[in-house]
């Protein structure tokens, strides 16, 4: 059920991201919902939850539009990791941190895109792309994780309730 | 389960490097999807079929609304200018009889009349973008099955867009040539200098390009209309790409380049053509891998 639940989302996501998405752009600049709903996940389910979606996440956006396989699956995988560590130590309903945290990973996500890049082709202008790539997309992509962390919150609750429910029965 | 727990750290590094490693070994190497990718297609890609076509359809009538307002100013002043325009076109008829003699003799110079109505196209739609704000790669609603291999150009009505990477069933994935990742050979045929096409970070918002290794003596100016050369193995000669709007000089002072302005319209694509029967290897060299 929540498997199925969470694949139709990545799903979903990807679809949406690389159509409807493009037109509330803003600058050009299109939010990450991809990492919004790792950090949500791993924040609401942990760890490995949050790994597994991080990297499933990155895997379609690999096959898709990437150029190498598995990056996206890489750096999603870790962000649902580290982000799923403090799982425990916080109360669901504190809707700061998930916005910190997005923050955070977007920032670091498209740090290591910018590193890869200047590995692999060299010659690019850190402070330019900070100020027109990397903030911009971190600043979105934070502000909308306030909703995106909500619906997902509300979500993830019916589900529980649901799985609740049926282990009473049985 | 209590193995996995105490060594997950362990197994996480394990797992990210060979992640790392596989990732840097396919980088750009792909240039079909495997089975797995096909498999996705089938799965995703009917989703963003529909949400592209509902927000093209949503983005038409709120373009067609504007366009209705605004061409209602726009008949008034039209009025007045056609007059003008009328006066001015009869001196313009004289220099163009004049200008076709040229283009003639030009143009068999160049082979261009003679290559362009050979293109074989297929005409394309676009059905997703990538989501990310580094590069420009997109998804076009035809694949191997309809004759499209990886390498193949792409282009529009007014010029080249960009190219195939990876050719699926149904599906292929391809890059603008405002994509870093993208280079074409270009040429300047007023000056007949040479150069490279690439996609630039910097520009790459605002739908430019850079042109560099350009001779350092070339006589290139703003205005000048660039083409593809005859020295690419994936691009035919004498398709339009831009048209020159800066030229600077390279901080070491050995070679000039310039940003182009793309003709082809890359900020609202939405139908292409791909041009299936420029070399006949691509389609071997595609299947071989």
């Amino acid at each position: 059920m929540r498997i199925i639940f969470t694949a139709v989302l990545l799903v979903v996501n990807i679809a949406l991201q690389s159509t409807l998405f493009q037109l509330i752009a803003i600058r050009g600049v299109v939010p990450n919902t991809a990492i919004i709903i790792i950090v949500s996940v791993a924040l609401l389910r942990g760890r490995f939850e949050g790994l597994l979606t991080g990297f499933f996440a990155g895997l379609l956006q690999d096959i898709f539009f990437g150029n190498a396989l598995f990056f996206y699956a890489l750096l999603g995988m870790l962000t649902g990791y580290f982000c799923g560590g403090i799982n425990k130590s916080f109360y669901r309903e504190n809707f700061i941190l998930p916005l910190v945290l997005c923050a955070a990973a977007t920032f670091l996500y498209n740090m290591a895109i910018y590193l890869t890049s200047l590995i692999m082709m060299g010659n690019i202008n850190l402070l330019y792309c900070f100020l027109n790539k990397i903030l911009p997309e971190t600043v979105y992509t934070s502000v909308l994780s306030i909703l995106g962390y909500r619906l997902l919150f509300e979500l993830n609750e019916m589900i529980e309730y649901k799985e609740r429910f049926r282990r009473k029965l049985f | 389960m209590n193995f996995f727990m105490h060594y997950r750290k362990h197994i996480l590094i394990l797992v990210s490097i060979v992640l790392l490693v596989t990732a840097f070994f396919t980088y750009e190497k792909k240039s079909s999807f495997t089975f797995v990718d096909n498999a996705l297609t089938f799965i995703v890609t009917p989703v963003q079929d529909g949400i592209s076509k509902i927000s093209s359809f949503f983005t038409n009538k709120i373009n067609e609304r504007k366009l209705n307002k605004e061409n209602e100013l726009e008949t008034e002043d039209l009025v007045l200018k056609v007059k003008e325009l009328e006066s001015e076109n009869e001196a313009l008829s004289k220099k163009i009889s004049l200008l076709s003699e040229e283009n003639d003799e030009l143009s068999s110079l160049l082979n261009i009349a003679k290559k362009y109505p050979d293109f074989e196209t297929i005409g394309v739609r676009i059905t997703a973008k990538d989501p990310g704000n580094w590069y420009d790669s997109f998804l076009i609603n035809r694949g191997s099955n309809d004759g499209i291999y990886s390498n193949m150009p792409i282009i529009d009505s007014s010029g080249l867009v960009g190219m195939i990477t990876e050719a699926g069933k149904t599906h292929s994935k391809a890059q603008s040539i405002l994509d870093s990742h993208n280079s074409v050979s270009a040429v300047c045929l007023r000056t007949n200098d040479t150069g490279i096409i690439s996609g630039d970070y910097t520009l790459f918002e605002k739908g430019l390009c850079r042109m560099s290794y350009i001779s350092p003596t070339s006589s290139i100016v703003p205005g000048d209309e660039i083409f593809t050369s005859y020295l690419s193995d994936i691009y035919p000669a004498g398709i339009s790409i831009g048209i020159v709007t800066e030229i600077g000089l390279e901080e070491s002072g050995l070679s000039k380049t310039a940003v182009i302005s793309p003709t082809a319209n890359l900020k609202q694509m939405d139908s292409l053509l791909v041009i299936t029967n420029y070399k006949k290897q691509t389609s071997e060299t595609s299947t071989e891998d």
